[in-house]
């Protein structure tokens, strides 16, 4: 009797439908892609620093991941009456992903993104429904469903349960979060919530990083002492379009720069295409192994090493490290306890 | 109480309350395995008129398993499951530990008797004031009791039969009743005995790992959970304390151990089917195996294969592969050791599958590296080479 996801799923057909997906910033991106938006992509960033990130500007809207404390109080005030502020409770755990993602995507109204024929369907189908069936609308959206699924590892082999749980429960605990201006206010969209948080007003000429920066630093504050794990993602216009516009203008357009400068920019930019060609190719790539059933891989590799003997030392080395792990973990546990267990 | 022992000739011990010859088994992985030594599980209550469950090894005198044991903290009963033989299992209710033990009475008899005699010892022990006259030791113990140091306690009841910890003996307590308490010697008891609650518990540090992008592997402790959910057809075994989960790929996350594979272009060609084609047709295919050894997917999944073998699942998969018999074995009783053994005595690629595992027969080929039969080779070449690879 083999599960194929979470225990806690079997009961309703859509929660087990849904797996659970890696939070990188190359599994954001080509979900985009795979929903059919075109010109976003998804970039990591490590520090709130507004000159950090000039470069990735303008950022439509950041992703924070961390753990989920039930305790959350909404840090601002619940919106109920704002039908132009696409928002849609999450009905689904391991669609987590896929729901900040959306958040975003659904509410951004920008040139450069191009939501694409399934995700304006879907918004259009949802417009006048209120959060909850918004959020049981995206989780039975096949088409949806079906490109979130395909970034999930497959079943390398079925198994009666002992090993899923106890992962799952890890992973059960981390949540998404999306923050986004939209029409001059900042807004923290969470579907663990019953509406957008309205955090605060945007100044006209304020960068609306500097306003959710205090935000996201309070959070941070909060997890850093407990030593969560959590990171930011910030949704982004595709960089190689970007430069390549960036190339085009300088190449057809008049320009302040001498001829000189002006190569040396053109320059510059076709090394950022590349290196944004590399970025994808190198997503591509990362996607294709996590797609990958690794199983005869593994076989034939083990049974390879076994034929030239270096299996043995291989499982020997393994064994001590899991010794030394055991003993570390039993000393934290106990602090009296003495490593005596060892057959 | 004290007179009624089961008789057992001159080697019973007066002091004891219960004893009858049984063996002890040991955890390999997840299956258990009979400790052929010929042994004494026997129940005794010290001066203190603390119960102790013990073993001891009939043939070296030595006791080898001595626990302390509290009401409703144990069950002790037969393995059903196990047709063959008379087995018992001492069961910790608060934690997954399980200590296995074979009948080696002559005639099985008394074994039910023995069975309904340590429970009751355990759960209802005899009050200590009726040991050796005299006064109650009830004050004694109580007194004991309550001027222990923390440390003293935690040991008492957290180190001993290692039970896992502060975690296991706080569910300990709170899983004990007041009233439960009262039936043992001490009424008072009950309330130093909560003093353990009032410790702060260090939380189990977990590791925050990016969702879904690293899988908890090693935590003992969580496998010893999981462990005791499985109800496969072995006997249900305890991961913490008596064996280990061994995840292969924290030995392999480097590329060198392939190095020698990838150097031979059969062995290039065998690894490569099982890969993805590269979107580059003119990768190079020995960097390409390198780089999936590396990329945490295949880390992962190999985690994973490692910690599915050791939990005796792997059985019917292996079997798919063309593996030895020994190896498919290893697999059904999720022994990784084993799994690794039989691997080392395999056939080298090319040769056919339902020759013996002698190892060196090959087609004629003397350049490929000679199987290593770690016990049974004596050819000083091959030996010399595994001499240099280890």
């Amino acid at each position: 009797m083999a599960e194929a996801n979470t225990g806690a799923g079997s009961m309703e057909e859509p929660e087990s439908s849904w797996c659970l997906i890696e939070s990188d910033p190359g599994v954001f991106t080509e979900l985009i892609r795979g929903f059919g938006c075109t010109g976003a992509q998804v970039e990591e960033i490590w520090t709130l620093e507004v000159d950090a990130f000039r470069h990735l500007e303008p950022i439509h809207g950041l992703i924070f991941l961390f753990k989920w404390v039930q305790d959350d109080k909404p840090a601002g005030r619940v919106v109920h009456d704002r039908s132009d502020i696409f928002f849609a409770r999450q009905m689904i755990q391991n669609a987590c992903a896929t729901q900040a993602l959306l958040s975003l995507l659904l509410n951004i109204r920008h040139p450069d993104i191009d939501l694409g024929h399934t995700l304006n369907s879907f918004k259009h189908f949802c417009q006048e429904l209120d959060p909850v069936s918004r959020g049981i609308c995206l989780s039975n959206e096949e088409k949806i469903r079906t490109v979130h699924n395909s970034f999930a590892r497959p079943e390398l082999f079925e198994l009666d349960t002992p090993d899923a749980p106890s992962e799952d429960d890890d992973d059960d605990v981390y949540h998404f979060v999306s923050y986004m201006p939209i029409k001059g206010r900042l807004f923290e969209l969470d579907g663990m919530h019953e509406g957008p948080i309205e955090l605060a007003d945007i100044g006209q000429d304020q960068n609306w990083l500097q306003v959710v920066r205090p935000f996201i630093e309070a959070r941070m504050q909060r997890y850093s002492v407990g030593e969560i794990h959590f990171n930011l993602m910030a949704l982004v216009s595709d960089r190689q379009r970007y430069y390549e516009r960036q190339i085009q203008l300088l190449v057809h357009q008049p320009s302040p720069l001498s001829h000189t400068e002006r190569q040396a920019e053109i320059a510059k930019l076709r090394t950022f295409v590349t290196l944004e060609q590399e970025k994808k190719r190198r997503y591509r790539q990362e996607n294709q192994r996590r797609r990958h059933n690794y199983l005869p891989f593994i076989v034939e590799v083990l049974k390879q090493l076994g034929e030239t003997g270096q299996l043995m030392p291989i499982y020997e080395k393994a064994k001590k490290q899991a010794k030394e792990q055991a003993n570390q973990e039993q000393a934290c546990n106990s602090p009296k306890n003495e490593a005596n267990q060892e057959p | 109480m004290f007179g009624r022992q089961s008789g057992l000739g001159s080697s019973s011990n007066s002091s004891n309350l219960v004893e009858f010859r049984a063996g002890r088994m040991n955890m390999v992985g997840k299956m258990v395995h009979p400790d052929s030594r010929k042994g004494l599980v026997y129940m005794t209550q010290s001066d203190d008129g603390l119960m102790h469950f013990c073993w001891k090894d009939r043939t070296s005198g030595k006791v080898e398993d001595d626990l302390i044991v509290f009401p409703d903290d144990f069950e002790y009963k037969r393995v059903d499951q196990c047709k063959t033989g008379r087995v018992y299992v001492l069961k910790f209710k608060s934690s997954t530990r399980r200590m296995f033990f074979w009948m080696q009475e002559p005639k099985l008899d008394k074994d039910d008797e023995h069975c309904r005699r340590i429970n009751e010892l355990l759960n209802n022990p005899p009050s200590a004031h009726q040991r050796g006259g005299g006064g109650s030791n009830d004050g004694d113990l109580q007194y004991m009791l309550n001027n222990m140091s923390q440390q003293q306690l935690m040991q008492l009841f957290g180190g001993v039969g290692q039970m896992g910890g502060l975690s296991s003996l706080l569910g300990q307590m709170n899983s004990r009743t007041p009233s439960s308490r009262n039936t043992s010697s001490g009424g008072g008891a009950g309330s130093a005995l909560q003093t353990p609650e009032n410790v702060s518990v260090p939380r189990t540090p977990t590791a925050p790992s990016k969702s879904g992008s690293s899988r908890s592997s090693s935590n003992v402790n969580s496998q010893a959970g999981e462990a005791a959910g499985s109800a496969g057809s072995s006997v249900d075994a305890d991961a913490s304390g008596r064996s280990l989960n061994i995840d292969l790929s924290t030995a392999l996350s480097g590329a060198e151990a392939i190095n020698q594979l990838i150097a031979d272009p059969d062995r290039v060609k065998s690894l490569i089917v099982h890969l993805p084609e590269s979107e580059d047709a003119d990768a190079d295919r020995k960097q390409q195996i390198k780089d999936h050894i590396t990329s945490p997917q295949f880390q992962q999944a190999l985690a994973q294969f490692s910690n599915a073998l050791q939990s005796a699942q792997l059985g019917p998969v292996v079997k798919q592969f063309e593996l030895s018999n020994e190896a498919v074995a290893a697999a059904f009783s999720g022994n990784l050791e084993d799994f690794v053994r039989a691997l080392e005595k395999s056939l080298p690629a090319g040769a056919t599958m339902g020759s013996e595992p002698s190892g060196n027969e090959k087609k004629g080929d003397a350049e490929t590296p000679t199987v290593v039969a770690r016990d049974e080779n004596t050819d000083p070449a091959a030996e010399k080479q595994e001499e240099k690879q280890k």
